[in-house]
């Protein structure tokens, strides 16, 4: 197996509150391969934009902490990086885009203005060398006029049109990574389709890998390869994306499909009961048995560890150990 | 997007002055800063004596005749006196402005870029300033310095730093939540780039409009020192020290204190109700 480009090990990150240190992230591990488009799934709260963000080092501490563990991005590791070394790689090696499209750029300036910028950032290059990747980089992400949006101030532009520019901005250096953190759900529907479609196209060119993290099966099935479940904060199953929507392995990760909305059949909306415990106090044992129609004595007493079921598909969980499945 | 023909910055300029066309007190206002500015830029011309020149047989004469506001007790024109007045409290308040308003907007937005520890010590700093009357602490300030203009401007400029300090961090408090913000970081921006670029950009708007209303406030503070004394030093005619010394006449030659008087009011009055407007002008809510 090649070595993977972004390796996250046992990474645990927590942060102070009030009622007690809580654990976001619980010894949660992932690889994320040269080219692929690895899905990163979960439910709100369970950690998965922590995780991205903890990548790139950029989680605000205080009051958040990087507990332990190690990211090992093309060979170094990133959490004992010094910190002007880290802001080197932030934009040129590693990129990411945000949820918010509507307010992810300045105001005050233009388009043109901010892309630039990034690029004269991180190359020694002129400003019309710098305009050039600029157009480029707007039509490879399709938008028509690129010499107009450049000039255009970020109101003047729509979602989409933002979020496209984003992502050029954020892949105008060329990264071997992209953090994508829910890129498309505050977009509608047709545009949210045009965007995963780029980003596909500019993985599947440029060899560019990108961490998609999303709470929606639906954009996974579409655009991923890879996908790694998270649950309170930790990575229950990672699989190929046939393999896990065929022979979902971790009870929670069936749930999660159950709850797709059209699965359950007409009209019924599946959704798993009870609710995510809490990070400052989590349950012993495995995090999801509260909620989980197969819990045995086990669940209750060890944390259960990642093992292979099958090639490249591995969980975490005790009721399906050596990959036997009901 | 709409066709352009101007630089967009040029048409949200022409925006914002066809809108505050519209609006009275930012007109009344707007023309009473004009004038000023007019008077206090063209004084040498439009002025018909020299300001420090003294012509004792002309001693305190009533307005009329060829002295429009009349003579102060050492003969000289107060028309003229109060037009290069209007120059030197003009620049008083632009330069206090300017000093204020920056030192102040680069504290209050790395204190609230930054926040934490670093913003609750720099906040209690500026509290502590806050807590004076400003007026009092300019006062003891450049009575401490001693009287000269240059000390009474910088005693201003202290005391107006919290304000500008304050608001300004207030906005950074905002501003640095902004994805924008996350942004930039992640695309490799270091602290001081993102203060500089992103978080003082964003909070200029309502720096702008304090700036506007604070002049005034600045103007009437120097022009108080003056009048103590600790400020501009005779024969300087400043309008604040020319009240203090026609004060002695007001009984009997009302034009000496008065006119200096009409002047302060009337620019202190329009940068006020000029700044008001400015604020509803400014404000993205009702902009269009």
């Amino acid at each position: 197996m090649p070595t993977p480009l972004l390796h996250v090990r046992d990474l645990s990150v927590s942060f102070a509150t009030y009622q007690g240190r809580a654990m976001v992230l619980d010894r949660a591990s992932l690889s994320v391969n040269r080219g692929e488009i690895m899905g990163l799934v979960g439910e709100t709260g369970c950690g998965k934009s922590v995780l991205s963000r903890a990548v790139l080092r950029i989680i605000p501490s205080p009051p958040g902490r990087i507990d332990g563990g190690e990211i090992v991005f093309e060979g170094r590791d990133l959490l004992t990086l010094p910190k002007k070394a880290m802001r080197a790689l932030r934009g040129d090696r590693i990129s990411m885009i945000f949820q918010e499209p509507m307010s992810s750029l300045n105001p005050v300036y233009t388009v043109g203005n901010q892309m630039r910028e990034v690029i004269r950032a991180h190359r020694e290059v002129s400003r019309a060398e710098a305009q050039a990747v600029c157009l480029e980089m707007l039509e490879a992400v399709r938008l028509p006029e690129p010499g107009t949006v450049l000039a255009a101030y970020p109101h003047e532009l729509s979602g989409g049109m933002r979020q496209r520019v984003m992502i050029a901005m954020e892949l105008s250096c060329r990264p071997a990574l992209l953090l994508a953190d829910e890129p498309t759900t505050a977009l509608d529907v047709t545009v949210q389709g045009q965007i995963l479609a780029i980003l596909a196209e500019l993985s599947a060119r440029e060899g560019l890998s990108i961490l998609l993290v999303t709470h929606d099966m639906g954009v996974v099935a579409q655009i991923c390869s890879r996908v790694a479940v998270m649950y309170a904060g930790q990575v229950v199953e990672v699989a190929d994306v046939e393999s896990l929507f065929a022979r979902p392995a971790h009870p929670y990760t069936r749930g999660l499909i159950a709850s797709i909305p059209g699965r359950a059949g007409e009209g019924d909306l599946y959704a798993i009961p009870g609710s995510v415990p809490s990070p400052i106090d989590p349950p012993p044992g495995c995090r999801f048995h509260s909620r989980c129609t197969q819990s045995g004595p086990d669940c209750r007493r060890a944390v259960p560890e990642m093992v292979l079921v099958a090639p490249d598909h591995a969980v975490a969980c005790h009721q399906c150990p050596g990959g036997g499945r009901p | 997007m709409p066709p352009r023909t101007l630089h967009p910055a040029l048409r949200e300029l022409a925006l914002t002055v066809r809108i505050l066309s519209r609006n009275p007190s930012a007109v009344m206002g707007g023309t009473i800063i004009a004038a000023m500015v007019f008077l206090a830029l063209f004084a040498p011309l439009l002025a018909p004596y020299d300001p420090v020149r003294l012509s004792l047989p002309d001693r305190l004469l009533p307005p009329g005749g060829g002295h429009f506001f009349g003579t102060d007790e050492l003969g000289r024109d107060i028309f003229t006196r109060v037009l290069y007045g209007a120059r030197i409290s003009l620049s008083i308040g632009l330069l206090v402005i300017s000093v204020a308003g920056g030192i102040g907007a680069l504290i209050g937005a790395t204190s609230g870029y930054f926040g934490g520890k670093i913003d609750s010590v720099v906040m209690r700093v500026m509290d502590v300033i806050l807590s004076f009357p400003s007026l009092v602490l300019a006062l003891a300030l450049a009575a401490a310095l001693g009287p000269s203009l240059v000390n009474a401007i910088f005693a201003t400029a202290f005391v107006m730093i919290p304000k500008f300090a304050r608001m300004v961090r207030g906005e950074a408090l905002a501003v640095r939540e902004m994805p924008f913000v996350a942004a930039s970081r992640v695309a490799g921006a270091g602290h001081g780039f993102i203060i500089r670029r992103h978080i003082l950009p964003n909070c200029l708007n309502s720096a702008i409009v304090l700036a506007t209303l604070t002049l005034g406030d600045a103007i009437l503070i120097a022009a108080s020192l003056s009048f103590i004394g600790l400020g501009a030093q005779p024969p300087t005619p400043e309008w604040g020290a020319m009240i203090a010394s026609g004060r002695k006449f007001l009984m009997d030659q009302w034009w000496y204190a008065t006119f200096p008087g009409l002047f302060i009011l009337a620019t202190v009055i329009g940068f006020n109700i000029f700044g008001d407007a400015l604020r509803d002008v400014l404000d993205p809510r009702i902009r269009r």
